[in-house]
């Protein structure tokens, strides 16, 4: 074989790498193969770290064990705006399956009833499976001199609010306590803490799990006193078990994965199939606790809707506390 | 338990994990804006099933090495890896023009090395005091304290006082877009586009104002990044910068270490802070921005102390520091570790997770050592072909901070405003100064507002805040005092002031005339669509904006007089021929024709192919056309990077319009 000049090498090297480029990048073809046919992505509207990622980074592996087809299943932080811009991808992303999100239902309610965006329909996203369901928890500072849920009514209290949905359950933990709420904006749970700890704030309405373990980060400083629905093996009452109407649905913290509107039901059984795998899994189970997300999960559109549509119905009710939280834009 | 955590660390298996972390971090570190949260963030789900000390000296070693492989291309390149490394920029890329990459790197390496260290032993043995230090700290102090940062201005703007004012104002007004800073429920000044709902990104902002105006420089100057033939270099001589300058380690560890102590104020705030206030009170203030060792001492040991101290919050409070913080106590969280109070109380674990720390900081000094000599080769790149592939690296790294395409605009937008503001001789720092502390200001004014249900007392009842509002004016007030002393002397000035005079006799008042205009019809424009909001939510943007655009008109005013006075615009340099080629450069026209059509072309073909064409094209225009053999492999190579990138760090590459790819 005839040897290459040095113009001949540097073409067919180039060559080569076109060739390579061009197999690299190209869009797989549509095969009548099991979904899926390419890889997963699962966007995240928060900043890595926090609750709504690490729930999304420690199932995604779980995810690509069960699927029935072998294929990567990648985390995309899109954060901003509150959580809108990623909402907004999710929503407005093609109903094909590959693209999923995970959310709390009652952060999304808030964003479309106050803000009216007119890309959200909460109702017809496709919600595939609920993962964990936390009560919610209101925790006292320790200079407030609150010992019972009885002692806010009637009282000015400050509480911290980071998102619409944290102003919304605060707002509605003290309009069941009879109290009034001014709301003061923090970067994260921890930074409310510590102004609780300084005198600075005086409650927070948190999940279960983050509040216990807020109280003991701050050596029991930090004061809770009641969940939204009771928590077995956790020495806090209940709203019910003190005669307070406390409003579980819309209370609840949920981490819930769903996809745009429109997806095809054979995804969609598909994706279910792959979420009861998962969510039987034990190691998935463990790491979940670890993380302080006790599994409570809750599989398809037919167990998701109803819970979906009561919780967006709420809302209604809530009209005045929206209204007067200046989240109606 | 210290000996424990130690022998643990040491362990075969760890120092395997250790030195893994280390690589992996000194990578995406290079990496423009992929920074450490990235970075810990990637590599989070791999730990999950690793022994606890195993996983947490790797993310912590990746956390150390990313923040340091920062400051690598800044000083190489004059781009910083992150914002934690934009000071690094100013006096370690003429050290690397001035064929002295070798030794920057080395002040960089042992600098940030030092303030690491420092600050772990602060760690190890002062916990109890400054995490109550940390605790005693409120909204009303949070405020004050940046209330002093922005007092910076004044150091960053010396000589041109009310240019540093106007872009100050510019940053602040800037930084207003988005998710209002009283409850967040309020999206501001998003003009009907949507992606502005989530605001101006630090990293994407400071990125493109640092990358976007040098990439234009070195493709208009041509040749190669370091600019002499004799190579006097060495990165031990590096070693002995840092322990020359106590007194510089004092203080920039000092501001590093506050603001890294503080959550929430961030390493980009520490490593700028760090800089000017050495700038302030140095004695070699005269040589900052020319290549001076102490400057990169002081960004590097400020970036040091505080990517460390910035753990401090995190493990003995709970609350995490940054988003890195948050993700090292998530993953602390999964393998049984409770941050807080207790941490140390914890058994052996948190011990090990110390000399971890500690260790990081020693691999990558180690690293640094190594590959410093053979990294400075970069500098000996051709401009043509680094300056494109720089560019794509840019672009990539702004997408993948928020995943959005709109970042890339941003950045571009950004990178051009930077560049004209460059030419007319504006400080753009004051402008990066606003865009930082903007937020952190607004967020702790309405914070101790609301806490002290609506009284504004809060702020000159706080002895700590008072203290601090004191300072603040004695170091505003204070060169004022020394000025009316030396009335008649003439002092060394900064570099900024003398760089703005040099200017000031060169160039003609038209562009800046232009500026001012531009900048008084946006002030104009914020101020008009501020008076939509509720007053709390506009307060901050009104008065940014009523002070900028008092400060452009009181600019402009001064421009007219001397215009009149002149009778004429004054000379304007002689200019080269706008599409002229340059042999082996390639005019800033050309260059704005080039990164638009290139971001044009993202959103049509797709990162990828667009990334292959954007190189090529530069290639052909500076001169590549005699080697088309050359710029074509150039090309391909840069996809196939851009593509094994993706893949590797997973990062999903923004899709075109028209290809899909």
């Amino acid at each position: 074989m005839e040897k290459l000049t040095g113009k001949g090498k540097m073409l067919f090297l180039a060559a080569v790498l076109a060739l390579s480029l061009a197999v690299v990048s190209s869009p797989q073809g549509v095969s009548a193969a099991p979904w899926p046919e390419r890889n997963i992505t699962i966007v995240v509207a928060y900043n890595p770290g926090g609750g709504f990622d690490l729930v999304a980074r420690v199932t995604a592996p779980f995810i690509e064990k069960y699927l029935p087809k072998r294929a990567s299943v990648i985390i995309k932080n899109v954060p901003g705006g509150g959580t809108r811009i990623g909402t907004r991808e999710l929503a407005k992303a093609k109903p094909d399956g590959y693209t999923i999100s995970i959310f709390d239902p009652v952060s999304l309610a808030v964003m479309e009833y106050g803000g009216k965006p007119d890309w959200l329909n909460v109702r017809k996203l496709t919600w595939l499976a609920q993962l964990d369901n936390l009560a919610d928890m209101l925790v006292v500072g320790p200079k407030t001199g609150f010992k019972h849920p009885r002692d806010l009514k009637g009282k000015t209290v400050r509480f911290a609010g980071q998102d619409d949905a944290t102003i919304f359950r605060s707002a509605v933990v003290a309009h069941s306590l009879g109290a009034m709420p001014v709301f003061v904006r923090y970067g994260g749970t921890g930074e409310a803490v510590m102004a609780s700890l300084r005198g600075d704030l005086d409650a927070l309405s948190l999940s279960w799990s983050s509040g216990m373990r807020q109280v003991k980060t701050s050596e029991d400083k930090m004061i809770p006193l009641l969940v939204s629905s009771k928590v077995p093996g956790l020495n806090v009452p209940s709203g019910k078990e003190l005669g307070i109407t406390v409003d579980e649905l819309v209370m609840d913290h949920p981490h819930t994965m769903a996809g745009p509107p429109g997806m095809p039901s054979d995804v969609q059984r598909m994706w279910e199939e792959t979420f009861v795998k998962v969510t039987k899994d034990p190691e998935w189970i463990a790491k979940m606790e670890k993380l302080g997300y006790p599994a409570s999960p809750l599989i398809g559109k037919k167990k998701l809707d109803a819970p979906i549509a009561a919780t967006m119905g709420r809302m209604d009710k809530y009209k005045d506390i929206i209204g007067g939280l200046t989240l109606i834009k | 338990m210290w000996i424990e955590g130690f022998t643990n660390a040491l362990s075969g298996m760890n120092i395997l994990w250790l030195l893994l972390g280390s690589v992996i971090g000194l990578v995406i570190g290079v990496l423009p804006a992929l920074g450490a949260n990235f970075g810990v963030a990637l590599m989070l789900p791999f730990t999950f099933g690793m022994e606890p000390a195993a996983a947490i000296i790797m993310l912590c070693a990746i956390h150390a090495a990313c923040n340091y492989g920062d400051s690598i291309t800044s000083i190489l390149l004059n781009v910083p890896g992150g914002p934690g490394t934009v000071a690094t920029c100013w006096d370690g890329h003429p050290m690397a023009q001035q064929g002295r990459g070798g030794e920057a790197l080395g002040i960089a390496t042992f600098s940030s090395f030092l303030g690491g260290v420092a600050v772990w032993l602060m760690l190890a043995l002062l916990v109890n005091p400054i995490t109550k230090l940390a605790l005693a700290f409120g909204a009303p102090e949070y405020f004050a304290l940046v209330f002093m940062a922005l007092g910076l201005v004044s150091v960053a703007a010396k000589g041109e006082t009310l240019k540093g004012l106007i872009m100050a104002c510019t940053g602040l007004a800037l930084s207003a877009v988005g998710q209002d800073e009283v409850l967040g429920t309020t999206y501001r000044f998003t003009f009907g586009i949507p992606m502005l709902e989530a605001g101006i990104p630090i990293v994407v902002s400071t990125l493109g104002i640092f990358a976007i105006p040098q990439v234009i420089e070195m493709l208009e100057a041509g040749g190669t990044v370091a600019k002499c033939t004799e190579v006097r270099d060495s990165v031990f001589r590096g070693f002995l910068a840092p322990l020359r300058r106590p007194l510089t380690l004092l203080r920039s560890g000092v501001v590093g270490a506050f603001i890294g102590i503080l959550p929430a104020l961030g390493v980009a705030l520490a490593g700028i802070a760090s800089y000017l206030t050495e700038k302030k009170y140095s004695r070699e203030a005269s040589q900052f921005g020319k290549g001076s060792p102490a400057g990169v001492v002081a960004a590097e040991v400020g970036k040091g102390a505080c990517v460390v101290g910035d753990l401090i919050p995190t493990f003995t409070l709970g609350v995490p520091g940054s988003v890195t913080g948050a993700i090292l106590m998530a993953a602390l969280i999964m393998q049984g570790i409770e941050p807080g109070p207790k941490f140390l109380l914890s058994g052996t674990l948190p011990y090990t997770v110390f000399a971890g720390l500690l260790l990081a900081q020693a691999t990558f000094l180690v690293t640094g050592v190594l590959i410093g000599k053979q990294l400075c080769r970069i500098a000996y790149v051709p401009s043509t072909l680094m300056a494109p592939v720089l560019t794509v690296l840019v672009f990539l790294g702004a997408y993948a901070t928020q995943n959005s395409g709109f970042d890339i605009l941003l950045a571009l937008i950004f990178g051009l405003f930077a560049h004209v503001l460059g030419k007319i001789g504006y400080p753009v720092v004051c402008m990066v100064l606003g865009l930082i502390l903007g937020p952190i200001l607004e967020a702790n004014f309405h914070r101790a507002l609301g806490e002290s249900l609506g009284s504004y007392a809060v702020f000159v009842t706080r002895p700590m805040a008072v203290g601090m509002f004191l300072i603040t004016i004695l170091f505003l007030i204070g060169p004022y005092l020394i000025h009316i002393y030396h009335r008649y002397r003439k002092g060394p000035r900064g570099f900024i002031a003398q760089a703005l005079d040099e200017e000031e006799t060169a160039r003609s008042y038209k562009g800046e005339f232009i500026l001012l205009v531009l900048l008084v019809l946006v002030f104009a424009v914020f101020l008009i669509t501020a008076q939509q909001y509720r007053p709390l939510v506009r307060l901050f943007p009104d008065l940014a904006s009523s002070l900028g655009l008092g400060f452009a008109i009181w600019r402009l005013a001064i421009i007219i007089s001397r215009v009149i006075k002149a009778r004429g615009w004054g000379e304007a340099p002689p200019a080269a021929s706008p599409f002229a080629f340059f042999g082996d450069s390639l005019s800033w026209q050309w260059s704005l024709i080039t990164l638009s059509g290139y971001v044009l072309a993202i959103y049509v073909l797709g990162f990828l192919m667009a990334s292959v064409l954007y190189v090529m094209g530069v290639l052909m225009i500076a001169g590549g056309r005699r080697k088309r053999g050359w710029t074509i492999l150039a090309g391909l190579l840069t996809g196939l990077g851009v593509w094994l990138l993706a893949k590797v760090v997973h990062i999903l590459l923004p899709l075109g319009l028209l290809t899909g790819m």
